[in-house]
């Protein structure tokens, strides 16, 4: 990676785990199997469909990543987004009473 | 060129974007990472047929990636083309030691790239190729010795039943037949001398001396099948051993009315590679055939010849001849017949004396004479060192006692 670890490029900033969190959990799962495999090209034609689909503004974050072949910072997000949902769902279920969600 | 699978690893995206495209217009598959951990990973999923390969990265070099490829069975024989600035001798010789199969220096021109992809490409497709056809011979070779392992194992079966059986009449048959032979020899000591009488005694003499010996040699041919690779070479008088051949023949020869003449007189012994009991009985064996195709009054005779390694005896009579046919098979077992020899049963003589040669790298050949009669000729190998060994002693004794034990008890000598 050229850029110095810890840093990302300036769409990241744009791209909270909140917003990608609006994303659904599909296309997600597509894009780490993209990133996880290497497939740019599948990876741009994902973010494409986001850009058509969902979210404008995240997908042009998404591009920016993924023409710095920032996998790991995409990974991270989608890590990110995740975990929030899994609190989400535990704090439905009750199972982890005294955890709350931000969201 | 068929479409493969490249991997691309290279923390600088303008890089991986430029050799995406070009391979991607070569029609190849192609996955680029920033990193070669992400790279590893990915490659341990789906192995890739040819990676090119960064070296300065963060986090993991090229080297520490390559080296892990090689350490990882399924992606060891992977073709890894280096790419990168470093252009100093021992940048390339680190990287081929770590298992790189080439090596681009950067700036990189396309073309150049292109060319080595495919050519180590092929490489790998042939190297796979030949990889595939050596597991299936390696299969076919199985098979084909699982196949021979079971057909010598019937072999064996066999080859052990032919020997049990050889056994069984050899053994069990003697303690019966010389009950019958005892009483036989009572009955016919018993009788008036007439010359009936004396025929019947001939005829009950030839029939016991025939029979003794087919169990005899039979037994021996077990026990040279069975544990013959034990016996060890050591240096024999031939003109001993000879003598005594001639001398166990004699009574035989006399009752056939043929003369044995013995070699003549020579003033440089010869001494050649075997047991001297073993030897005696395959020259009394090939001794004894002579006589069978000699006609009454004519002679068997011997002579010998030393040659720089070896020592040749020949064996001459006088008298039928071999059929054609019969000659190549002559040393077989039960090959010939009373046709070939009328009246005068060969026995297991021939195939005796070639098994017991045989035992000492000797040999031995026959051939027709002509007119008549027919040649035996034995090659015996010469003793290195010609110091004479009493016989036996340097022999497995226990085979050399068991040999001994079995052989019919010595006639009284006579000289034809």
């Amino acid at each position: 990676m050229s850029k110095a670890e810890g840093q990302h490029p300036a769409g990241v900033a744009a791209l909270s785990a909140e917003r990608l969190g609006q994303l659904p959990l599909q296309s997600l799962e597509e894009l780490r199997i993209a990133t996880g495999g290497g497939k740019k090209r599948y990876l741009d034609g994902l973010i494409h469909k986001v850009r058509e689909t969902e979210d404008a503004g995240s997908a042009q974050a998404l591009q920016e990543l993924a023409d710095m072949y920032e996998y790991d910072t995409l990974a991270q997000l989608r890590s990110k987004r995740a975990a929030a949902n899994g609190a989400d769902a535990a704090a439905r279920k009750g199972s982890l009473p005294w955890l709350k969600t931000t969201s | 060129m068929a479409q493969n699978d490249i991997m691309i690893v290279d923390d600088q995206p303008a890089n991986l974007r430029l050799l995406e495209e070009m391979l991607r217009r070569q029609g190849h598959e192609v996955r680029s990472f920033p990193l070669g951990r992400l790279a590893l990973a990915a490659a341990m999923k789906n192995p890739p047929d040819l990676i090119l390969l960064d070296i300065d990265m963060p986090e993991m070099n090229g080297y520490e990636v390559c080296e892990r490829l090689r350490a990882t069975r399924e992606l060891s024989d992977i073709p890894v083309i280096f790419l990168s600035v470093l252009s100093e001798t021992q940048d390339k010789v680190k990287a081929f030691l770590s298992g790189a199969a080439d090596y681009i220096s950067k700036p990189f021109q396309l073309e150049e790239v292109y060319a080595r992809v495919k050519t180590h490409l092929k490489l790998h497709e042939m190297q796979r190729a030949l990889t595939d056809q050596n597991e299936r011979l390696e299969q076919a070779v199985a098979a084909r010795t699982r196949e021979l392992a079971e057909a010598n194992q019937r072999l064996t079966i066999l080859d052990h039943s032919k020997n049990e059986f050889l056994n069984l009449i050899s053994h069990e048959f003697r303690t019966p037949l010389n009950g019958l032979l005892g009483v036989s020899e009572l009955i016919l000591d018993g009788m008036s001398s007439t010359a009936e009488n004396r025929e019947l005694q001939e005829m009950y003499e030839q029939s016991r001396r025939r029979i003794l010996s087919i169990l005899d040699d039979a037994l021996l041919l077990t026990q040279i099948d069975v544990s013959g690779e034990l016996l060890r070479s050591a240096p024999v008088s031939l003109d001993a051993a000879l003598s005594r051949a001639i001398e166990k023949t004699a009574e035989f020869a006399e009752s056939r009315c043929v003369a044995l003449i013995p070699p003549a007189a020579d003033a440089n012994p010869a001494f050649v590679l075997g047991d001297e009991g073993l030897l005696v009985r395959a020259f009394h064996a090939l001794l004894e055939t002579a006589v069978k195709f000699s006609e009454q009054g004519q002679t068997v005779r011997l002579s010998r010849d030393v040659l720089s390694e070896s020592t040749a005896v020949i064996i001459e009579s006088r008298g039928r001849t071999i059929p054609g046919p019969a000659l190549p098979k002559f040393f077989d077992l039960f090959s010939i017949g009373e046709a070939s020899t009328p009246g005068r049963d060969l026995g297991l003589g021939p195939p005796v004396a070639y098994r017991i040669l045989s035992l000492f790298a000797a040999s031995v050949s026959v051939a027709n004479r002509d007119p008549s009669g027919i040649w035996l000729t034995i090659l015996l190998k010469n003793a290195a060192g010609r110091m004479p060994v009493q016989s036996g002693l340097a022999l497995n004794r226990d085979l050399s006692v068991s040999l001994r034990a079995e052989m019919p008890p010595a006639s009284p000598p006579h000289r034809a």
